[in-house]
């Protein structure tokens, strides 16, 4: 649904191709597309401002290097901008170990997932060693002490209930005195949310904090949240001054432009990620991944950078002239696929590339040992067979399927799959090249 | 009853309302003048309500329309009165840019398979008793609000007489049924639920049997929690919304949850959802605060979903029917003494 910023900006400046240097004049349609991509990744429309008159300047008077087309030159620097503010915060989270008991509340609005996320945490810091206590002071919401009974539950972390007190900050208290008691060493608070931000909150956060003092005060943040994300971090900064903010649901497709508003707009820093439904998915937050994904281009640079450094560009040549001509051998089917393998797992190359994400990702089903398959598969043919496919007849195939570890009807698939792939190029080679090619087809 | 709905419906939009126009007078005063910084701080205005680049750059279009014809200065009344207009009519006219799956809707290639199976299904399967219950599907993402809009919609129709029956489907999240037994308790009305982890279209069977027993009229469905990005988790969506089929003989009303505070990312989460079963419409959840809800302009531009209802606050009552007027004018209609006046009132 998104064009990722390179394309956009290829159309911006296509009037710009041949320049030499980034003017005023011929950024400036550049910058309005930096702009939109950045409020579509939701990132708050005042920050979005700011950043793009900075970006201007810095993209200004820049000269226009041999090997980036105008736009790329802009996208590298949109992405070195959101990254020096992303980068700048990395942070952990301060847990004192040498205090009897660290104390962490999790606060934020209803649905942005406080319990889960406290539950998360309660088993990453067990897995550290840690002796964690988690404690229901969320008091309103039908059944919210029963979900973190059922979490705690489910990962031998005692928990701290009290149905029959009202008061929050009294329930926190004791449960504080329990941990003590049972060799706790961490409390984490679960609090109660509301629909919005309302006074009535803030004060019952504030009187939990002044109860038992928090080391951590995280703030649990939505990443599908729009533009109201700035005010929900804005009050409780000035109201209960967060130590960090936590970005849940990040496993989905939001371009989570609201992390970059909080940072911001308040100065802290996004600590953790929740990125799936079962309670180890949580993650340390990388900001330098965040850039990337806000502005929907994937980590291209790293991608091409990988490619230059892994793949052999004479090889590469190679393949593609063979390619042009049509002489598609198994070989260099064989090559090319080493080639691939060189960049790492294919999961990993392809969620680099723009508009690819878990979510499409898991959808094409990637797996990497199909590819280890089809290579076993050439690797258990003579180089003769290599060379000239059509050879294979019934027995060979057998012998292959044999070596490759694999089955005859598999080798047929793969042997399928290189025909077409030749006609394919015949056809192509015929039509007028590749461009012509694409022409008819997509004319037709 | 609707009197008090709608005046709740403006009660909770009055922080939008006051953001909005005091934010407009604050930047123009009551005259507009053309330029392009102007025309850049409405668009701003338009998305930092949510409403999505693409609805924000064809309103601000029409505003520059517009302030030409007058000459390049306009009143601050005019400029709101076209936004107001073009949000009205995305709200109650846009027609969908894209087609919301319909089961009639069958691929082209599928159509054949698809009709071999209803045939055999149809022959193995009771015939579904005629009328049977409304039954009400309820998805979304996680943490939007499904349980307790269902529960004000229990109260709803409970409250209009009928009987009213819910469906535990939501088996994965800790103590979620619990949640929606504590809701069906408060109401009082049955809740037909399973152990965790059960399966969630064995549940709606089960539901849905319970309600044909006893006459129920209406069977509303929880479901958990998914991320549209989730293959596995909307197929099994898909499955639930099948099951229903099935033993009805016809679609679920199926209401789609979105929460106010949701960014750009509601139109994808409104997309898949709206692939993988047939959303009637949206319930816009969470609008008592300082959160707009204007992603429900840009899914409507684009989807074309209607919204039905909207809630606001934390007892079952606080559920309105949507009313797109009322919807617009208190996103971006002139806060006049006039109104604040009924307001009082």
């Amino acid at each position: 649904m998104f064009q990722d910023l390179t394309r956009r900006l290829d159309q911006a400046m296509k009037k710009l191709a041949g320049s030499e240097r980034l003017t005023e004049d011929n950024i400036k349609e550049a910058l309005r597309e930096v702009r939109m991509a950045l409020l579509e990744a939701d990132v708050n429309y005042a920050v979005a401002k700011k950043l793009v008159s900075s970006i201007g300047e810095k993209a200004l008077g820049r000269e226009v290097l041999g090997s980036l087309t105008p736009a790329q030159q802009v996208v590298k620097i949109v992405n070195d901008e959101l990254t020096a503010i992303l980068g700048g915060h990395a942070a952990e989270l301060n847990l004192p170990r040498g205090k009897d008991i660290a104390t962490v509340m999790v606060m934020g609005l209803q649905g942005s997932g406080k319990t889960t996320f406290c539950g998360k945490l309660a088993l990453r810091l067990k897995k550290e060693g840690r002796s964690p206590m988690l404690v229901a002071a969320d008091i309103y919401r039908p059944a919210a002490i029963d979900q973190l009974h059922v979490i705690g539950d489910s990962i031998g972390v005692p928990v701290h209930s009290d149905r029959e007190r009202t008061n929050a900050a009294q329930i926190v208290k004791l449960g504080h005195r329990r941990a003590r008691d049972n060799k706790c060493d961490v409390l984490i608070v679960d609090t109660a949310g509301r629909l919005h931000i309302d006074d009535e909150l803030m004060q019952e956060l504030q009187d939990i904090a002044r109860t038992v003092p928090m080391d951590e005060k995280l703030l649990v943040l939505d990443a599908m949240t729009g533009q109201e994300a700035v005010n929900i971090a804005t009050v409780f900064a000035a109201r209960l001054d967060f130590d960090g903010a936590v970005l849940t649901k990040l496993d989905g497709d939001a371009r989570g432009g609201a992390a970059l508003s909080v940072l911001e707009v308040t100065g802290r820093p996004v600590k953790l990620c929740g990125v799936g439904e079962k309670l180890e998915d949580l993650e340390v937050f990388h900001p330098e991944r965040m850039a990337g994904r806000i502005i929907g281009m994937g980590d291209v640079l790293t991608l091409i950078e990988q490619a230059e450094e892994k793949m052999d560009l004479g090889e590469a040549e190679l393949l593609a002239g063979r390619f042009a001509e049509g002489h598609f051998t198994l070989e260099d089917f064989q090559r090319q696929i080493r080639q691939m393998k060189k960049m790492g797992p294919l999961k990993g190359v392809l969620g680099m590339l723009p508009g690819m994400n878990a979510g499409v990702l898991d959808k094409a089903k990637v797996d990497d040992r199909q590819l280890g398959q089809v290579e076993a598969i050439i690797n258990s043919m003579t180089r003769d067979e290599r060379r000239r496919p059509d050879i294979i007849n019934g027995s060979r195939r057998k012998r292959i399927a044999r070596g490759s570890g694999t089955n005859v009807s598999q080798v047929n698939k793969l042997l399928k799959q290189y025909r077409d792939m030749r006609r394919m190029m015949k056809q192509i080679n015929a039509a007028g090249g590749l461009q012509e090619f694409g022409r008819r087809v997509l004319g037709g | 009853m609707i009197r008090g709905a709608l005046s709740r419906f403006r009660q909770g939009l009055k922080k939008t309302r006051t953001g909005l126009v005091d934010g407009m007078r604050g930047m123009f005063g009551n005259r507009v003048r053309l330029d392009q910084q102007t025309l850049d701080r409405i668009e701003e205005l338009l998305i930092s309500a949510d409403m999505g680049v693409q609805s924000a750059v064809a309103i601000t279009r029409n505003i520059e329309k517009r302030l030409k014809q007058e000459g390049g200065e306009a009143t601050l009344e005019a400029v709101l009165a076209v936004i107001r207009h073009d949000v009205l009519e995305i709200l109650t006219t846009a027609k969908p840019k894209v087609r919301p799956l319909r089961w009639d809707d069958e691929p082209a290639g599928a159509k054949g398979k698809r009709k071999k199976q209803g045939r055999a299904d149809a022959a193995s399967a009771p015939e579904p008793a005629p009328g049977g219950p409304r039954v009400i599907f309820v998805v979304g993402v996680n943490g939007t609000g499904k349980t307790t809009t269902i529960a004000k919609l229990a109260y709803l129709y409970k409250s209009r007489g009928q009987s009213v029956l819910l469906a535990a489907g939501d088996t994965f999240r800790a103590a979620a049924v619990e949640q929606l037994a504590v809701w069906a308790e408060r109401v009082g009305v049955p809740c037909v639920h399973q152990g965790p982890g059960a399966d969630p279209a064995a549940v709606v069977f089960d539901a849905l049997s319970a309600a044909e027993a006893r006459g129920t009229d209406v069977v509303i469905v929880d479901t958990a929690g998914r991320l549209h990005t989730k293959t596995n988790l909307m197929d099994e969506l898909g499955k639930v919304a099948r099951v229903i089929r099935r033993k009805t003989g016809r679609d679920p009303e199926t209401l789609l949850i979105v929460d106010a505070n949701t960014g750009q990312n509601g139109l994808a989460q409104a997309r898949v959802f709206a692939e993988t079963v047939p959303v009637d419409a949206l319930v816009l959840t969470k609008l008592d605060g300082t959160a707009k809800g204007g992603i429900v302009v840009a899914i409507a531009e684009t989807l074309g979903l209607p919204v039905r209802y909207v809630g606001m606050g934390e007892t079952v009552q606080d559920l309105a029917p949507f009313a797109p007027d009322l919807f617009t004018d208190a996103l971006f209609a002139a806060w006049t003494d006039a109104e604040a006046a009924t307001e009082a009132e």
